[in-house]
């Protein structure tokens, strides 16, 4: 049950560090958000495992570890787009499905495909142009640079 | 550690062509070794049987003395009491002679089967125990699988070099991945760039590397010594500690204290022994031996499974002729050391079954993880080298291992349920492994890259949502029985490779427009495509 608890608490640190991550939100072209410090996240990220280790807990602590990592990975790897278009589908599948209890199942599904098809169209286009900002930041040489290098005579 | 750009070049070059090289072989290591941590599972799940209760419980002293009964008195140096995946106790009294063909002391006697609740004979086989493995292994399926992981099913002692040398690579690529990504804190959240451009490969497998940082090196390295131990460790400290005598080794460092009164004295009450080594280990009992049994110096030696918060696996001694509790017996030698604590943790480090199901859940995501790295680091070196025909094979070649593999072990599942009721699985779940590698290779000939992961994912699909079919098709037991007695790892099992099959489908009908997605170079394998 401590265990539980500290891969709990670590993953939820682990989720408020990555979406403070400086470097994540500038790639991702996410608004800035003030900068704070984040030690003390840090520090309920690793206190559970060294508790679980003061507490005479190696297995618990290894298997603390090795969930964190895991799951680490997996906070990491989603983008912040695709956590917003999980997000949104979720948020309308959840949407759908209490509209349709309270609709008494009336048939609202062409709605629902309707609007999740919507929602992925947006997240397409969302994506694209992430795409094509990441191209125009990409330093290309201009046409000044090309004269100045030019040999004078 | 600030590196010259030179220095960098080099250890660039090291570390991606060290893992191009030996990048297939590994992925191979390291799927099947996140196969084979749920080794006991796939056992329960293949042998078709019903365990019912646990067969090492009391009352056990009864079944055990009417087998040793039957021994001539030769054959009662040691007695293994074990049990196998299909719930049957396995008794096995026994001396150690030379091996005829090997020269080396091996186990010589009669192994005996028997229903662990009633204690009905169902089978006996004398002999050499480890040249007929199919006596002791309810699972061919098993033990190919763990076999492919620990030895490639390579020639010894080849397999066990190769693997101990792969583990050794996952520890270099650790460091050296380490020491040419200066950045590795700054960039811990960093997700694939949108693009698919380079930086987006870059970015899939650095995220994955950073991660399993840690347990990379660690399962490389218990890895490496489990694989090293037996071919290059203990035989070098033979030689250097014990002049050259194997035998004197392995009595010092593992074998249990010597006996020293041949006096006959019937055996201790050996349910007594085991309700209180059970109690003083906080876990149960796994595996016992006897030795010398029916004199006033017999020993038991009792394995038990992992204690509620340890990480070690305790062995108990009692005295064989009294039931004294004699200790804990160090993991090496016999009095406790650090050496003997560091080997202790090898076993629950490597194999993550410290906690259960849930620890070897965890450690078969790192193990995940880990193939992810390896795939996506050959991806990587691949698509820097994309204007060159002969890499642009070799990417196909990657798809074709990395969905093959699967594929393959998936086949020799098939191949193990339909030949188990009418010949020898241990013969035919290694051929359909290689009829599924063959399947795979010729796949990855004739087909250019889409549509080859498409069918992979479609083919891995349909082999995992029939397998349960196949399973119950064969013998197996089926749903209802399985949850009227119980067998949660049955049903476990099944409906994961039912949620499984059905991931695989639905990710097989993703549409055209997500193609980029799932491997980093596709443009290179969509070239490599139309050549």
């Amino acid at each position: 049950m401590t265990t539980a608890l500290a891969i709990a608490v670590g993953l939820l640190a682990l989720v408020l560090l990555a979406h403070r991550d400086p470097k994540r939100r500038r790639i991702f072209s996410l608004a800035k958000i003030p900068v704070r410090r984040t030690g003390w996240l840090l520090g309920v990220l690793f206190l559970p495992g060294l508790a679980l280790l003061a507490l005479g807990n190696p297995a618990g602590f290894v298997f603390w570890l090795g969930s964190l990592s895991v799951c680490g990975w997996g906070i990491a790897a989603l983008s912040p787009s695709a956590v917003a278009r999980n997000w949104l589908r979720l948020r309308s599948v959840l949407t759908s499905g209490r509209s349709m209890l309270r609709k008494r199942f009336v048939n609202t599904l062409p709605a629902w495909r309707g609007q999740t098809r919507l929602l992925e169209r947006i997240a397409a286009c969302e994506e694209r142009i992430a795409v094509l900002e990441a191209e125009l930041t990409t330093p290309r040489p201009s046409l000044n640079d090309k004269v100045s290098a030019h040999p004078k005579g | 550690m600030a590196l010259s750009q030179s220095q960098m070049k080099r250890l660039t070059a090291v570390h991606g062509w060290s893992g191009t090289l030996l990048g297939l072989l590994l992925y191979v290591v390291v799927v099947t070794g996140t196969v084979a941590v749920f080794a006991e599972e796939i056992a329960v799940w293949s042998a078709g049987g019903m365990k019912t209760g646990e067969p090492l419980a009391v009352p056990l002293d009864r079944k055990v003395r009417e087998i040793a009964d039957l021994q001539a008195k030769g054959y009662l140096d040691r007695i293994a009491v074990f049990h196998d995946a299909r719930g049957d106790l396995l008794i096995y009294p026994h001396t150690r002679v030379r091996h005829p063909e090997s020269g080396e002391l091996s186990p010589l006697g009669t192994l005996y089967r028997l229903d662990a609740r009633t204690g009905e004979r169902l089978s006996w086989h004398q002999g050499f125990l480890f040249d007929h493995p199919e006596w002791f292994k309810t699972s061919a399926l098993e033990a190919f699988l763990v076999e492919l992981h620990v030895r490639l099913h390579l020639p010894e002692p080849w397999g066990l070099i190769v693997t101990g040398i792969l583990g050794l690579l996952v520890m270099f690529a650790g460091i050296s991945g380490v020491l040419m990504h200066r950045h590795l804190f700054r960039d811990l959240f960093i997700a694939e760039r949108p693009g698919r451009r380079l930086v987006s490969t870059r970015d899939r497998h650095v995220l994955a590397a950073s991660w399993a940082l840690p347990f990379s090196f660690l399962l490389g390295f218990t890895g490496s010594y489990f694989s090293f131990a037996g071919t290059v460790f203990f035989p070098l400290l033979a030689d250097v500690a014990f002049g050259g005598n194997d035998e004197a080794m392995v009595q010092t460092l593992f074998a249990p204290p010597a006996g020293s009164d041949p006096t006959p004295a019937p055996l201790t009450d050996l349910d007594a022994v085991l309700i209180d080594a059970a109690d003083r280990a906080g876990a149960p009992v796994t595996f016992i031996f006897i030795d010398r049994y029916g004199r006033s110096d017999a020993l038991i030696t009792l394995n038990h499974g992992p204690a509620p918060h340890r990480l070690g696996f305790q062995r108990s001694l009692y005295d064989g002729a009294t039931g004294a509790f004699l200790g804990f017996k160090p993991n090496v030698g016999r009095q406790p050391s650090s050496g003997a604590t560091l080997r202790g943790l090898m076993t629950p480090l490597h194999f993550g079954n410290f906690a259960g199901m849930a620890s070897k859940v965890v450690w078969a995501g790192l193990g995940i993880a880990l193939a992810f790295v390896t795939i996506s680091g050959m991806q990587l070196w691949l698509r820097r080298r994309e204007a060159d025909l002969l890499w642009r094979r070799f990417g196909r070649a990657i798809i074709a291992t990395a969905y093959g593999l699967p594929l393959a072990m998936l086949m020799s599942s098939y191949g193990y349920f339909v030949s188990r009721s009418w010949s020898d699985p241990f013969w035919w779940t290694p051929v359909s492994f290689v009829a599924g590698v063959l399947g795979s290779i010729v796949l990855g000939w004739v087909s250019d890259a889409w549509r080859l992961r498409r069918l992979f994912r479609v083919c891995l699909a349909i082999g995992c949502l029939l397998l349960p079919v196949a399973r119950m098709a064969s013998g197996g037991t089926a749903w209802a029985p399985a949850l009227i007695e119980g067998q949660g790892t049955l049903l476990s099992v099944d409906l994961f490779l039912l949620l499984l099959g059905c991931g695989l489908w639905l990710w097989s009908r993703r549409p055209e427009s997500d193609r980029g997605g799932d491997t980093a170079n596709s443009s290179v394998l969509a070239t490599g495509a139309n050549e």
